[in-house]
């Protein structure tokens, strides 16, 4: 109201003005009138009356124009109002205006000033949402950052596991090359003890076939030495038969007296023949008996020897079969040892291979780890964002007591 | 041809009554003979006077009822002759598996039998002068032997047949004495 008192005094001055310039013109065309040769003047005084007349009209426009901008001034102070807090952030201001001609303005304000909370509140509300999942895909990036750590770990030991595999495969496979050498070594021993085996046997069995000679040989000689045993035996019953016919003859001469004398000679001369052919006998016999012990104890220990050496062939036989249940044995370890080498040497290639995959799946790791580092480094800067946001957010007032701008703070500050 | 012979005859003659007389000879010494034997692996000796022969034993014919060392009876000359086995009458043994081949034939006024031998080694003459008056001897031998002589390591034993015969292991023959004494009884 102090604002249209105020306009007044100019719009009543120009009135003023237009009606004294009126009354000037008026006036004038008056004294005109009288003056014949003056109707030239006289349009012209018509003229500047006419021009006159708008100049007032206009005026009087202008005023009415300037009384109604006195009024909207009054009306807009509700809409600058709340523009000044719509300004400040406080998005609850309502814009109110008496002038019909602001009335529509406040209340296109206030529809703008409805749909801008609304839009706040939208854009608040899922952003909750979105602090809380950017807080787990934080944790969640952390946690694929340990993981990542202790996997790269984990490889490093399975990398070093296997590089001691490799070696224990390098060394499994130049032990088991050193095994077939001495397998194959193995093998020329058992052949060479399978040759000696054999000329043993050849060996024993000619033993054999001689001491079965000899044995015959032995066997004829006792048999000669029996015959001549049996032939001292003889002679030295025929001696007990003579010394028989001694001892009768000498008594039969004793009997004769003076003519069997002379068979006393006989007798007596018997007698020592006997005697000597006794000692001599028995020497023989005696002789003869220890040669026949002596043949029958070599007979003895030749069949003795002929049994040690079928026993010895025996023996060299079974040795031949041990040995070639050795070289089969041998044949059968061979062959393991290749097999064993063979698996090796693919083990080997497969623990170089799963090296390769491993050094491969730790580039890859330490990728996924540098991604996940980058994806904790955005999500970090994403989360300053959201902070910077979040307090941003917090300064727009979209209730009267401010409550929406309580929850979102915290949750900019967990995030 | 005489001068020669009667030159030779001088000159023993004046040799022989020039020379010394030769020295006395020794006495030949006396000796034992007899026969060497062995009855019942024991050699002995027995004199040629007591021995009526050494003959093969014979074909023998049991005598029933005898004692074991009588073998049997056999043919001799004519005769009958008892053949006694050597073995188990002074071995006190029984007789060995192997046959005796000899036997000794004593031949004595009232008796007249074969001892088997296990040994006949012949005639022997031996020195008296060696002869020793003991018989170490042991067993049923020992009673029958007069000395002996000693040969080297071995004693021959001196077999008196007298002895033998005296000793009266000779007069009982018959192992059934007491049995035909029980039949005879009952």
């Amino acid at each position: 109201m102090s604002k249209s008192t105020s306009s007044l005094p100019p719009v009543l001055g120009l009135a003023a003005l237009v009606v004294g310039l009126l009354g000037c013109v008026v006036g004038l065309a008056i004294a005109l009138g009288s003056v014949a040769e003056a109707s030239l003047a006289r349009g012209l005084l018509l003229i500047v009356i006419a021009a006159l007349v708008l100049l007032l009209g206009v005026a009087g426009w202008l005023l009415w124009q300037a009384r109604a901008a006195g009024s909207g001034t009054a009306a807009s102070a509700g809409i600058t109002a709340a523009l000044s807090r719509l300004a400040e952030g406080d998005l609850t201001a309502v814009a109110s205006s008496e002038s019909p001609a602001t009335a529509a303005i406040a209340e296109q304000l206030n529809a703008a000033l409805g749909r801008q909370r609304e839009l706040v509140a939208s854009i608040r509300s899922p952003f909750e949402g979105l602090v809380t999942e950017l807080h787990k895909l934080g944790k969640n990036s952390s946690k694929s950052c340990e993981l990542s750590a202790t996997l790269s770990r984990e490889l490093q030991d399975a990398g070093s596991s296997l590089a001691q595999d490799l070696r224990g495969a390098d060394n499994l496979t130049t032990v088991s090359h050193q095994a077939r050498e001495a397998m194959s070594q193995h093998r020329q021993l058992v052949n060479r003890g399978q040759a000696l085996a054999g000329d043993m046997s050849r060996a024993s069995t000619d033993v054999r076939e001689s001491i079965q000679e000899t044995s015959k040989s032995a066997k004829r000689q006792g048999e000669l030495i029996q015959s001549v045993t049996t032939a001292a035996e003889y002679i030295q019953s025929l001696n007990t038969k003579i010394s028989v016919v001694a001892i009768n003859t000498r008594i039969e001469a004793e009997r004769a007296g003076e003519h069997g004398r002379p068979f006393l000679g006989i007798a007596e001369a018997i007698g020592d023949l006997l005697r000597e052919a006794e000692d001599e006998g028995r020497k023989i016999t005696s002789e003869v008996r220890l040669l026949q012990n002596l043949s029958a104890e070599n007979l003895n220990s030749l069949e003795h020897t002929v049994g040690a050496v079928v026993t010895v062939l025996d023996f060299v036989e079974r040795i031949d079969g041990v040995l070639e249940d050795i070289n089969r044995g041998a044949e059968k370890m061979l062959d393991m040892v290749d097999s064993m080498g063979t698996t090796t040497l693919q083990s080997a290639e497969a623990v170089r291979r799963m090296n390769a995959l491993l050094s491969s799946v730790g580039e890859q790791n330490r990728g996924l780890r540098e991604s996940a580092e980058l994806a904790q480094q955005g999500v970090v800067g994403l989360q300053q964002t959201l902070s910077t946001l979040g307090r941003n957010l917090a300064q727009l007032r979209i209730d009267g007591h401010g409550g929406a701008t309580a929850s979102g703070p915290a949750d900019v500050a967990d995030v | 041809m005489t001068s020669a012979f009667a030159a030779l005859t001088v000159l023993q003659a004046r040799y022989a009554s020039k020379g010394s007389a030769l020295p006395p000879g020794l006495p030949e010494p006396e000796y034992w003979r007899g026969a060497l034997v062995g009855i019942a692996g024991t050699p002995l000796l027995v004199p040629a006077g007591d021995i009526d022969a050494v003959i093969a034993v014979p074909a023998l014919t049991a005598i029933p009822g005898t004692r074991n060392w009588v073998l049997g009876i056999a043919s001799h000359h004519g005769g009958l002759l008892p053949i006694y086995c050597g073995d188990s009458l002074f071995g006190q043994r029984l007789p060995p598996g192997r046959r005796r081949e000899y036997c000794l034939v004593i031949k004595r006024p009232g008796f007249h039998a074969a001892i088997t031998l296990s040994r006949v080694e012949g005639n022997i003459k031996l020195p008296m002068a060696q002869r020793e008056p003991e018989c170490p001897l042991d067993g049923p031998l020992a009673a029958c032997c007069n000395g002996g002589f000693r040969q080297g390591e071995r004693f021959l034993g001196l077999l008196d047949i007298s002895r033998l015969l005296t000793d009266g292991a000779l007069s009982d023959t018959s192992a059934r004495t007491v049995a035909i004494a029980e039949d005879s009884a009952s």
